[in-house]
């Protein structure tokens, strides 16, 4: 934990750890702006279907990395193969660095 | 091409909560429901003769829906290479995995899988398979057999498929050999195939909001029917919701259970009954376990159902409100009690559809397994596992702990459609202690 976010990582798959963060920041455009350097960025308008809900996003980079969250929301998720735990710190600088901005 | 794929892929009827394809009615379920539904049957092996029924059933249904599909007054001047590449697409996009029938012709011949959603499931649950067993991939097995004979036109029961490599079991790649079944022998008798009964005996209703909830049950409803979830164009499986999706046929669990159930009679009478009843609620609850809990932390869940939820039993509704997207049927919570009791009404079930169409109007025990299983594993997800407060790794581990709960929950009364002739299921959950 720290004062950009808190973890917690999730075990259930052989192939892929998924670590679930709470932003200390509301998921904003421009963080998804950053992120489309890692893949293909996708939309998932819920809100459409009903005024309380909210929106998430989905980014993926081939059979390597997943990245999702709620727009609006605190709710962030990185899905990563165990062979490519590299990136995972990268994301998490990428976190650090919109959060302070 | 692009028309004819689509039509065959159907949509959802919100009448019936249900998807239907062809005639057939599809719903969402899990690799851990599907393998471990096969687990349960296949260990009974040693004094029951299971395996042909794995693979029939699903020669069944798709014999039943290709068959019909292609006879459609559109569909008639398909070519051969049209109808195997709408089978293959059809696989593909039920997140079954991927097929190549091409070599196929009425005789038979080999069809190559290179991702096959039972092979990667098995081995992502249970791990690596041991060489000198089965197979694991005999629902696409069936499927090959059924859809060929469809393809070329040939009666239900022409052909057989047997499975030489398997994923599971470290190959590279599932293959499978489809030739022409023997003809029946007096042994074989037992195994005639018969027809799929497609959306047997449904019935329509409403989705009815419950007041005294701030979860918005048809908005779910509507986002969720609405996901673009088909199988992944490299790979035919769904990864959605932390688990492989498929949109599986609702008659084939129904079949391989119900065949069960009659396997069971058949070699220990009506005593035997209550064992496999026991086995098929508990695959209900595994399944509930793995993907309900999959569902409730998912993006999809914090995103569209945390904003609606505002208390404990917000979870139960959340999720309830979930399963009336995956097509079996209407699930409407009558009365919830926090930590104590959840009484759910199933309306148009698929299990009561296809036994009352299928098998009998009567039974001695109730055949909704599934949703009982699934509606005790509501309870224990919100209530006896932290999954409301905090992100939680749902594995065997955490599964055992939960089971050894004195305040584990369990069906304590089941009215079945088909047992007590009622018009909907009716399932009351509690623990020991209430």
């Amino acid at each position: 934990m720290n004062t950009y976010f808190e973890i917690k990582q999730i075990k259930n798959c052989r192939r892929f750890i998924r670590n679930c963060y709470t932003l200390s920041k509301q998921i904003d455009k421009k963080l998804l702006n950053q992120l489309e350097n890692y893949g293909y960025l996708e939309i998932q308008n819920f809100s459409s279907f009903s005024p309380l809900a909210k929106d998430s996003f989905k980014l993926k980079l081939e059979d390597i990395l997943e990245i999702t969250g709620v727009i609006e929301g605190n709710q962030f998720f990185i899905t990563i193969a165990k062979t490519d735990l590299n990136l995972v710190e990268k994301i998490e600088q990428e976190l650090i660095n919109w959060t302070k901005t | 091409m692009q028309q004819t794929l689509q039509l065959l892929r159907g949509k959802y009827q919100y009448d019936r909560n249900a998807y239907i394809a062809a005639g057939e009615p599809m719903i969402f379920h899990c690799h851990h429901y599907n393998v471990y539904l096969q687990a349960v049957i296949e260990d009974t092996s040693s004094y029951l003769n299971v395996y042909p029924l794995l693979s029939d059933s699903s020669q069944e249904i798709a014999h039943t829906q290709f068959s019909k599909f292609f006879q459609e007054e559109d569909n008639k001047n398909l070519s051969i290479e049209e109808k195997k590449y709408i089978c293959q697409d059809y696989f593909r996009f039920c997140g079954f995995g991927i097929i190549d029938l091409s070599q196929l012709t009425k005789e038979g011949g080999q069809v190559v899988s290179p991702s096959e959603h039972y092979g990667i499931g098995w081995k992502t649950k249970f791990g690596r398979r041991e060489k000198n067993k089965k197979g694991v991939a005999f629902f696409a097995a069936g499927y090959i057999a059924g859809a060929a004979e469809a393809i070329f036109d040939l009666p239900l029961g022409t052909l057989v498929t047997e499975q030489k490599e398997c994923i599971s079991q470290g190959d590279a790649k599932s293959s499978f050999e489809v030739s022409v079944r023997k003809n029946n022998t007096e042994e074989e008798d037992e195994n005639d195939l018969v027809p799929s009964p497609q959306e047997g005996k449904y019935q329509t209703y409403q989705l009815n909001q419950p007041s005294h909830t701030t979860v918005d049950y048809d908005g779910i409803r509507q986002a969720l029917t609405n996901m673009d979830l088909q199988g992944d164009s490299q790979t035919g499986l769904i990864d959605a919701f932390g688990v492989l999706l498929t949109r599986m046929y609702a008659n084939y669990y129904c079949l391989i259970s119900y065949k069960l159930l009659r396997l069971f009679e058949a070699e220990m009478g009506s005593d035997g009954l209550p064992l496999a009843a026991q086995l098929l609620t508990e695959a209900g609850h595994v399944c509930a376990y793995n993907t309900f809990g999959g569902v409730m932390q998912s993006t999809e869940w914090n995103a569209m159902i945390k904003p609606m939820i505002q208390n404990k039993e917000d979870w139960a509704h959340g999720i309830t409100a979930v399963v009336n997207a995956f097509g079996w049927g209407f699930w409407e919570i009558e009365e919830l009690k926090a930590n104590q009791k959840l009484k759910m009404k199933v309306v148009s079930g698929y299990e009561p559809n296809n036994y009352l169409a299928h098998f009998d109007n009567h039974t001695e025990l109730p055949i909704s397994f599934l949703a009982s299983g699934g509606v005790a594993g509501i309870m224990n997800l919100v209530y006896n596992t932290s999954l409301t407060e905090e992100f939680i790794t749902l594995d065997e581990n955490e599964y055992k702990r939960l089971v050894q709960n004195p305040s584990f929950f369990q069906t304590q009364k089941h009215i079945c459609r088909v047992k007590e002739h009622s018009q909907f299921d009716q399932i009351t959950v509690g623990t020991i202690r209430s």
